[in-house]
């Protein structure tokens, strides 16, 4: 889909009611928390190679070009994978939203593959909101949304902040009484 | 309410059947052999070890787990749900509402029948695992469990019913565990027909009465004959059937062996063409006899099929050696899909399937009903809307007015299958030649004939509040699903639609399989799938999902 994604209401979303069908993008915190994701990834790649790299040499002592040049690969790969997470964290940011309607959410997401999901509040079996040690620090928290389907049995929206995940859980929550049994 | 003690909180535990030993031990023999049969090979290699030793040593566990397992199960019928506990160690106690149960399936094998208990299977609407197994059950508690669940769902009448009788002929305590084991035996030689017992108490009207022509039809028409010889392979690969049969083909002392040599080596002495119809007519026997294997599979299997409309929902009863009776409430019929292959075109044949929400997979070993995704496995064409009124009753009829995907979408499937045709040609370029341009010529061909064929058997509809997508040239499906059982509608656009300006559209409801069709329309132009994710999203959130 070729949607726009400018001119998205970053009002805050706690004036209002939350199911106002306006277009929201998701808290932009969770670009500095998706950057730190991003370095953790790149350190766990990039360390074991760097003592793959650092053991080889010591052990074989190859001539000094090669070396050089496995250096240089090692460098390239940690660079540009720390490099293309920390760009990913805002292009993600850019295409993700979510809209809450009275009667259903809307969730957008995908870069290259996009995706827009859609949750009838009646077919909402149960939500959480969880939140991890890194989310906690940034504020934010992570909604599950889980139904009776199969595919879309849990519809995760993350980068939220914790606050505004805590009322459109409170939003979906089917209203007392209304046992769909 | 009856003043029966098995109303009040302390209600009546019941046990399994005692037979329940030998049936589990049976069950859990047939999963553990394998891998005991490896291990004590093992240990007889690696350390001289007696086989049959480490069998014994590995019986032992599954036999003192089958005894523990029958004298801890206890069930009870409560107010609202069966309550069942098991377990020694690890107590489990699972509540299962009898509003919730999807299915309730027994099954009834050779060995039961003669003893007269059957395999209770219980689905609810989570998971792929029959929630309760109840391995094995004498006949008459079947008709108890039966009855609580019907009375469960009419807002839990009365505690009256057949399950009260049976549950309270002794007294409380130890003394019902007996009398439900007791009076069963009397019970099943009493009444000659097993098949009423199993089938339940009413009969219901017949929607579908397989006679054994249209068996006969369906298994030539469905080809299970490979699946069984696969499977005997397998079987005979576990045993070790292969070292024997080489042995008496090929060993010393046989005349097999060198017979089939000389009639092999004539018939290649007299010329190309001869080897050619001597291959020919091997595969032409080899199909046949799958052939013969399926039909035969299918006369045993789906013995005397029937299904009839009760007051439960559809019941499907079937078997010969081993009998099934599997129950799917109406209202937990998630989709209805209908195939049709291209032997069945040509019978003017259907069949159909229905997804229900509780585990209902598509041939799961475990589960009580491979076929539970062909509820009728072969129909007159001209009887499946009749039939399709019975399973959906808002549907007013089953002729739709098609609407197809995207104009563009022909030249995208084109340009796939033209890729993969030139792929497939390419080596036929290094090893035949020249001769590579006439094969490359015909598989683009057939690469373009089958794009145009595949796209224009794409189709969806919304129709009388469902919505219909169909696919498949050679094997059709179409599935159908009631906006009430659509629960998250999805639309996703890889790169190449988003160039095309199409999208990709899932509605996805309960109880889909990974191999059954799903309502998932690919090549949708862009604004159409837009508009129809917004429709659907909004109908199904204006209704209620009931279970």
């Amino acid at each position: 889909m070729s949607e726009s994604t400018h001119n998205l209401e970053t009002a805050d979303p706690a004036a209002g009611g939350i199911a106002d069908g306006i277009r929201r993008e998701l808290d932009p915190r969770a670009i500095p928390l998706q950057r730190v994701v991003g370095r953790i990834v790149t350190a766990c790649v990039s360390l074991p190679l760097g003592v793959g790299v650092g053991v080889a040499w010591a052990v074989a002592g190859p001539p000094a070009g090669v070396v050089g040049a496995i250096a240089g690969v090692w460098a390239a790969i940690t660079g540009g994978l720390g490099w293309w997470l920390h760009r990913w964290a805002a292009l993600h940011h850019r295409h993700a939203s979510y809209t809450v309607h009275e009667e259903d959410i809307e969730i957008r997401s995908g870069v290259v593959w996009r995706k827009a999901i859609s949750v009838p509040r009646s077919r909402v079996q149960h939500t959480d909101v969880s939140q991890g040690p890194l989310e906690r620090r940034y504020g934010l928290g992570t909604l599950g949304i889980y139904t009776a389907g199969t595919d879309y049995a849990k519809v995760a929206l993350d980068g939220l902040e914790h606050e505004t995940a805590l009322r459109i859980r409170d939003h979906l929550l089917p209203p007392a009484g209304a046992d769909a049994v | 309410m009856p003043s029966e003690p098995a109303a009040s909180s302390g209600a009546v535990e019941h046990r399994l059947h005692p037979l329940s030993v030998g049936f589990w031990l049976g069950s859990q023999l047939r999963r553990a052999i394998l891998p005991l049969i490896i291990g004590g090979a093992s240990a007889n290699f690696l350390g001289g070890v007696e086989m049959r030793f480490v069998l014994l040593i590995g019986l032992i566990p599954l036999v003192v787990g089958s005894v523990v397992r029958y004298l801890t199960f206890r069930y009870r019928y409560e107010e609202a749900e069966l309550v069942i506990r098991s377990g020694l160690l690890f107590r489990r106690e699972r509540h299962v509402p009898y509003a919730r149960i999807q299915n309730l399936d027994a099954v009834q094998g050779v060995f039961h029948r003669v003893l007269g208990v059957v395999e209770v299977k219980l689905q609810t609407g989570g998971g792929e695992e029959p929630e309760a197994t109840l391995t094995v059950l004498p006949l008459p508690a079947l008709a108890a469990l039966r009855q609580r669940v019907r009375e469960g769902k009419r807002e839990v009448a009365g505690d009256v019913a057949v399950a009260g009788n049976v549950a309270v002929a002794g007294d409380v305590a130890v003394a019902g565990d007996v009398a439900v084991a007791a009076e069963p035996v009397a019970a099943a030689t009493a009444e000659p027909p097993v098949d009423l017992t199993l089938a339940g108490s009413e009969e219901g009207r017949t929607l579908l009465h397989l006679p054994a022509r249209e068996l006969l039809l369906h298994g030539l028409l469905q080809n299970r004959g490979m699946v069984l010889i696969a499977a005997a392979f397998g079987l005979a690969w576990e045993l070790g059937l292969f070292e024997r049969a080489s042995e008496w083909v090929a060993g010393e002392e046989s005349w097999i062996g060198p017979a089939v040599e000389g009639v092999a080596a004539d018939v290649v002495a007299a010329g190309v063409l001869a080897t050619m119809a001597a291959i020919a007519a091997l595969f032409v026997a080899f199909v046949i006899f799958a052939r013969v294997l399926s039909v035969a599979w299918t006369l045993v299997r789906l013995h005397d099929y029937r299904v009839a409309r009760s007051e439960e929902g559809l019941r499907a009863t079937f078997g010969m050696l081993t009998q099934v009776a599997a129950t799917i409430p109406l209202r937990r019929v998630q989709t209805v899909t209908i195939h049709e292959g291209p032997l069945q075109r040509r019978a003017g044949r259907v069949a159909v399937g229905v997804q229900t929400a509780g585990g209902g997979q598509a041939g799961q070993p475990g589960n009580a009903d491979p076929h539970r995704h062909q509820l009728a496995p072969i129909l007159r064409r001209e009887r499946l809307s009749e039939f399709l009124r019975e399973v959906i009753p808002e549907l007013e009829a089953p002729e739709v007015g098609w609407e197809p995907v995207s104009p563009l979408a022909f030249r995208r499937v084109a340009r796939g299958t033209c890729f993969a045709a030139t792929l497939a040609a390419v080596p036929l370029y290094f090893t035949l030649g020249a001769w590579g341009v006439a094969f490359h010529a015909a598989f683009l061909a057939w690469a373009v004939f089958y794009a145009r064929r595949y796209v224009d058997c794409l189709g969806w509809a919304l129709k009388d509040d469902m919505v219909w997508f169909r696919s498949g040239w050679l094997w059709r499906r179409a599935t159908i699903a009631r906006y009430t059982r659509i629960q998250v509608v999805a639309l996703r656009a890889s790169p190449i639609d988003r160039w095309r300006g199409m999208a990709r559209l899932r509605v996805d409801t309960a109880g889909a399989g990974a191999a059954s069709h799903k309502v998932d329309i690919p090549f949708l132009p862009v604004d159409t799938a837009r508009n129809l994710r917004k429709h659907l999203a909004s109908e199904a959130a204006r209704t209620a999902f009931r279970w």
